[in-house]
């Protein structure tokens, strides 16, 4: 079930990313190996370009998910 | 009278038996000098004859190792030819099996496979711009 959600969310993020009408899950199926390697590519250049910055908005996004979730905690055992 | 005469014969046989005994030396010196110069002409005929049959030998074992060794050759290259057209197909095939799975993994989960692949650019690129960066302060 997890592993499902989890997969929406990336088709749903693919979905935001790729321009709308595009259907790219057809083309992924009709060509896999090429779009693999446009995908590649696309991260290699995207890590090459703003790798770091994009890390360092992960790391913030997940130090404040877990930052919430203590404060979550605490705040319920507060009660 | 009679006396010069017979001065006269016994000079002219002595001289025809002086001329006559030079002819004869001078023959057995032109037999000798025949006699050597066949002599000769036999050794080095003989020496000819040997030169020349040592260097068909040579030719021969010459010729002989090079055939060899074009054979040897020939076969060294023949193995060489099998051996790489044999790892060729082999590399191929497997190739041909790993793409065919590949396909079929992207064809089941076509999103996973494209962010797996975008990850791994992703960090390839990251790893790249690290190395850069660092030789570039270097």
């Amino acid at each position: 079930m997890e592993l499902q959600e989890r997969e929406s969310i990336v088709e749903e993020l693919l979905d935001e990313i790729v321009p709308e009408g595009l259907d790219w899950q057809r083309l992924v199926v009709r060509y896999p190996i090429p779009s693999l390697l446009v995908a590649a590519v696309g991260g290699f250049y995207v890590g090459r370009r703003h790798g770091p910055e994009i890390l360092k908005a992960l790391s913030g996004i997940a130090a404040a998910e877990v930052s919430r979730h203590v404060s979550h905690l605490v705040d319920y055992q507060g009660d | 009278m009679a006396d010069i005469k017979s001065e006269i014969e016994d000079g002219v046989e002595t001289a025809r038996d002086a001329v006559a005994d030079s002819v004869d030396s001078a023959r057995k010196r032109f037999q000798k000098l025949g006699d050597q110069a066949q002599k000769l002409g036999d050794q080095a005929q003989d020496r000819y004859k040997k030169v020349s049959d040592d260097v068909r030998k040579g030719a021969e074992r010459a010729s002989k190792e090079i055939r060899r060794g074009a054979e040897r050759a020939r076969e060294t290259y023949g193995e060489v030819t099998e051996n790489a057209q044999k790892t060729y197909e082999r590399v191929r095939s497997e190739a041909g099996n790993l793409s065919r799975e590949v396909s079929l993994y992207v064809r089941d989960n076509p999103a996973k496979a494209v962010m797996i692949a975008a990850g791994v650019g992703f960090l390839l690129g990251l790893v790249v711009r690290g190395r850069g960066g660092r030789d570039d302060e270097e």
